[in-house]
């Protein structure tokens, strides 16, 4: 409930700033849906030119076929560079829109505010979270994710239309990819978390030992500092190397897992061949089908990924846009005619936070 | 290019091979683990290329013979190959990526130990954020260009090489085809890398620019809201945001055509390869078979992946010889002092600290010391005043070493200390700072310094020498008590007495105090004077004081002014001068109001 509260609150954040970038939002939502079309449709064609291969028919029949290959795919081409570059346009408006609007509040406020938070932090935020974790996740993240979701969907549908028990069967490992990915997704957290800390004292050392090297210098005790160094750089090694092996082996599985899907239709597939109830055309389609389907896969992972990253960076840029300063103007004010220049303190008590 | 911090310039990271070279002895050790690897690599590469065999032969033999237990066998050749692939893949990147580490710590280490022994005058012009990214950064695009990028272009090669040498061997026709799509391939790579490269540059200055805009208006806030400049100072951020999506868009722009048309190619490929080979079997099955057709199709499925990944890679390395460049300069500067053990021996005629004639400046010919020349006999304490920006920290850095003066001597018991050993020289010296530069961890370890040689017996008995033992005792943990950064738990005072007490654990022979009761208020720093005596009583000793009450009885006091010695004496044949030095005294004294 907690998620989805925060994620509804995410949303709302990021939709004040899609909203005068609507009309474009809308041509990438409908761009993608032909995209999407056009590349499920491609493959549909090899089962014409491959069965027109098989069974010897005219040149002319093959010569057509191929030229609906092509002209679709330059179709696609021109659709999908538009949209590609469409959301690229986006990507860096909703960073210009997000750090101009964060700092121009930021210009306003007043000093208790930036008590509170350090300059390097406030330009970290306005720069590297604004950047590449935020708006990239905003358009690209989200619109590619819809994108590739399309795909996946009109290729299941494609993929049914030429034979529904194979296809059920190529998407057997799916589910299984999705559990060992959550499960394995966990651990790699874990582990990148404990690398971080590591991360963070090895970079404590650095900054300690160099902002007193005066100190360190005039006792003799470089060496000790060396040690101390190499101490935490061995300890970083070991943690390291822990997070990368959890992340090779997702990684590597990720690569290999789908594979197992062309596996189980070169079987399957090959035995309805062989029965006469599936044309090499369509096998080969198939085969093909399942290859494609592991980028679309891969973006909507990276959705995922992305938006842990996004949520994070939204919650620190919400941080700021939610401080409320103590020191308001009056909404309205009558200018008085003429400043004087003179100045009372009334029984003024302060005191800091 | 997603790093926007990083404000290098691009154009100096040319791919120099011998700014490489230097590493390469790091690599000795593990040569065992590599050749591994190569193994590995090599492997892996070569089984990937099976999937499309495997499936020709289940196309070509097993369906044409309907051989459905013929068709298992392939498939479950198919998943043998599988695993393998895998396992090897996985093995060889785990085995890569401990060397890497391993090497990039030896690499790290090294590079902070130089770091340590460098004069100050280096630490001067080089922030510590800076030499952070110098330990961290710079490695880590080494690794990176080591463990990823090294091994993915060499097995892409592999690969590639493979994959060629198959297709040949199966069908020589459309193989041709293939090779004669390679040069436009090739022309569209170096076409956008010419366009896009220049692009990023540029984007990397704009992206500078918007930090450097943060951090002057933000840090200036006060100032702006002060002359209610906000809106105008929004205006020019607007503008300076504004300006990076108008000059970063069309990069993007470019990359996006640069992998559509990649990708359109290879679409062409497969048109080409299916309208001649599908002529081919038509004409004559048995010269070229379907099952070879759709291999191929296959092959082109994997022969354009590593192009976008290859592509990606120049970033890397350029990023890697970028950083590899500016190890190697740090490397290579040389450092002073350290590592001549021998001692010019000399005849050790006059005890004590001399200047003669000292000159100093921090930059070509603007003098910061003129002309100084002084002597401390042994067991004598020397008191410096003057204005700020005098010269007075100046000149006991000169004593350390942390600079070297550009004319005149320092000598230390007759020895020029310009020949003596660092190690040699600071063992006899200690410095007590105005700012107190404590670390985290234990109040042991910062009194003794991390060395762990010193016993804490040692260290108790320092602070009974200043009387702050029962600082230590009202502690929960003594000694072993845990200080935050910067010592945040402590009060100024306490930090003081802390300072004091790691120069009693170092017990030197010549003390340097520079202002080292200054952040103090004067009600704490007379509960300090004790603590001050005790440690100056009977060792030679040169303190900075603002407060004149401290230097009263000091052996030689000299008033410095500008980088010059204006007076030279004790107390009290100061005072009859009547110069700077007793306008001084009638001011602290509440004897004269103002003076100018
Ligand atoms: N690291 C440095 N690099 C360049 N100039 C310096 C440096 N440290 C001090 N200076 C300059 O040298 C002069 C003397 O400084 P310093 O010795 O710190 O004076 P004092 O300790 O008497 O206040 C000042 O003008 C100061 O600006
Ligand atoms: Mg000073």
């Amino acid at each position: 409930m907690l998620i989805i509260s925060e994620f509804r609150k995410d949303i709302t954040w990021i939709y004040q700033f899609y909203l005068p970038l609507k009309r474009r939002l809308i041509i990438i939502v409908l761009l993608s849906i032909v995209v999407a079309l056009l590349s499920s449709v491609i493959p549909y064609t090899f089962i014409r030119i491959i069965d027109g291969i098989e069974s010897s028919l005219s040149m002319r029949y093959i010569g057509v076929s191929i030229l609906i290959l092509l002209g679709l795919s330059l179709l696609n081409f021109i659709f999908s560079v538009r949209n590609t570059n469409y959301r690229a346009l986006t990507n860096l408006e909703l960073e210009w829109y997000f750090r101009q609007n964060i700092f121009a509040r930021l210009i306003k406020l007043d000093q208790t505010f930036y008590d509170k938070f350090r300059l390097g932090d406030l330009v970290t935020r306005l720069t590297d979270d604004v950047g590449y974790k935020l708006s990239w996740f905003a358009c690209s993240g989200v619109f590619r994710a819809w994108e590739s979701l399309l795909k996946i969907l009109f290729s299941l549908v494609a993929m049914c239309y030429i034979n529904p028990y194979l296809s059920l069967i190529a998407i057997i490992p799916l589910p299984i990819q999705i559990v060992i990915f959550s499960k394995s997704r966990n651990i790699l957290d874990k582990r990148f978390k404990h690398l971080q800390q590591v991360i963070s004292r090895v970079n404590e050392t650095i900054e300690n030992c160099f902002s007193g090297i005066r100190i360190i210098q005039a006792y003799c005790m470089e060496h000790r500092q060396a040690e101390k160094f190499a101490s935490v750089a061995s300890e970083r090694v070991d943690a390291e190397i822990s997070a990368e092996k959890a992340h090779i082996f997702i990684h590597s599985l990720y690569h290999y897992f789908w594979q197992i899907s062309q596996i189980l239709v070169l079987l399957t597939g090959g035995w309805l061949v062989i029965n006469g109830k599936l044309t090499i055309g369509e096998f080969v389609a198939f085969d093909y089908y399942i290859g494609y389907l592991v980028w679309p896969m891969f973006d909507i992972s990276g959705l995922l990924v992305g938006y842990r990253r996004a949520s994070v960076s939204i919650k620190r840029l919400r941080e700021l846009d939610e401080f409320t300063s103590l020191i308001q103007s009056p909404e309205k004010s009558e200018k008085p005619e003429k400043v004087t220049g003179h100045l009372v303190f009334r029984d003024v008590t302060f005191r800091r936070e | 290019m997603k790093r926007y911090a990083d404000t290098e310039d691009y154009r100096k990271n040319r791919l120099e091979w011998a700014v490489l070279k230097k590493f390469f002895p790091r690599f000795r050790p593990y040569m065992w683990s590599i050749l591994l690897c190569l193994c590995l690599l090599t492997c892996s590469a070569l089984l990937s290329l099976a999937g499309p065999l495997l499936v020709r032969h289940a196309i070509d033999v097993n369906f044409k013979e309907h051989d459905t237990s013929g068709l298992f066998r392939t498939s479950a050749l198919y998943l043998l190959v599988l695993i393998l692939t895998f396992g090897f893949s996985y093995f060889q990147r785990i085995n890569m990526e401990i060397v890497g580490q391993k090497i990039i710590r030896g690499i790290r280490t090294d590079i902070f130990t130089h770091l340590t022994r460098m004069c100050q005058s280096f630490f001067d012009t080089h922030p510590v954020g800076q030499l952070l990214s110098r330990i961290e950064s710079d490695t880590e695009a080494l690794r990176s260009m080591f463990t990823n990028t090294v091994v993915m272009v060499l097995s892409d090669i592999l690969m590639m090489v493979g994959m060629f040498i198959v297709m040949f061997s199966i069908s020589f026709r459309l193989t041709l085809i293939l090779f004669f799509m390679a040069p436009l391939v090739i022309c569209v790579i170096l076409y956008f890398n010419g366009k896009i490269v220049p692009i990023f540059i540029e984007v990397r200055r704009k992206t500078a620019e918007i930090y450097a805009f943060l951090e002057e208006y933000l840090r200036g806030v006060l100032i702006v809201q002060a002359f209610g400049q906000e809106e105008n100072v929004t205006n020019r951020m607007n503008y300076v945001n504004k300006n990076r999506v108008v000059i970063e868009y069309p990069g993007h722009r470019l990359g996006n055509y640069f992998g559509h048309i990649i990708f359109f190619i290879s679409t062409l490929t497969t048109v080409l390869i299916l309208g001649f080979g599908g002529t081919w079997v038509m004409k004559d099955p048995r010269s070229l078979t379907i099952g070879t057709l759709v291999a191929f199709l296959g092959y082109i499925f994997r022969f354009f992946g590593p192009i976008f990944h290859l592509s990606d890679q120049l970033n890397v390395i350029q990023k890697a010889f970028g950083g590899a460049r500016r190890i190697n300069e740090i490397m290579e500067t040389p450092l002073r002092g350290y590592g001549e053990t021998q001692m010019l021996s000399t005849v050790q005629e006059k005890k004590g600290i001399e200047f003669k004639n000292v000159w100093f400046a921090y930059k070509d010919e603007e003098w910061v010391l003129k002309d100084i020349s002084f002597f401390l006999p042994p067991g004598k304490r020397l008191a410096i005043v003057g204005p700020t920006g005098a010269g007075k920290t100046t000149l006991t850095s000169l004593l350390f070493r942390f600079y070297e003066s550009q004319k005149g001597q320092i000598l230390l018991d007759g020895v020029d200390i310009s020949t003596l050993p660092l190690e040699i020289l600071r063992k006899r010296l200690g410095l007590v700072l105005q700012d107190i530069i404590l670390f985290p961890g234990t109040i042991l370890d910062n009194l003794r310094m991390e060395e762990k040689s010193i016993s804490s017996e040692r260290v108790l008995k320092a602070l009974d020498v200043i009387n702050a033992r029962d600082l230590v005792d009202k502690m929960p943990e003594g000694l072993n008590s845990k200080l935050s950064e910067h010592g945040d738990n402590l009060s100024m005072g306490e930090k003081q007495l802390l300072s004091f007490a790691r120069a009693m654990v170092f017990d030197p022979e010549i003390l340097v105090l520079d202002e080292a009761t200054s952040s103090i208020d004067p009600l704490t720093e007379r509960k300090l004077q004790n603590a001050i005596s005790a440690i100056l009583t009977g060792r030679t000793s040169i303190v900075i004081a603002h407060r004149l009450q401290t230097i009263i009885e000091s052996d030689i006091i000299l008033v410095l002014e500008d980088g010059i010695v204006k007076e030279q004496g004790t107390h009290n044949e100061l005072l009859t001068v009547k110069g700077i030095y007793w306008n001084l005294y009638q001011i602290q004294a509440g004897v004269k109001e103002c003076s100018s």
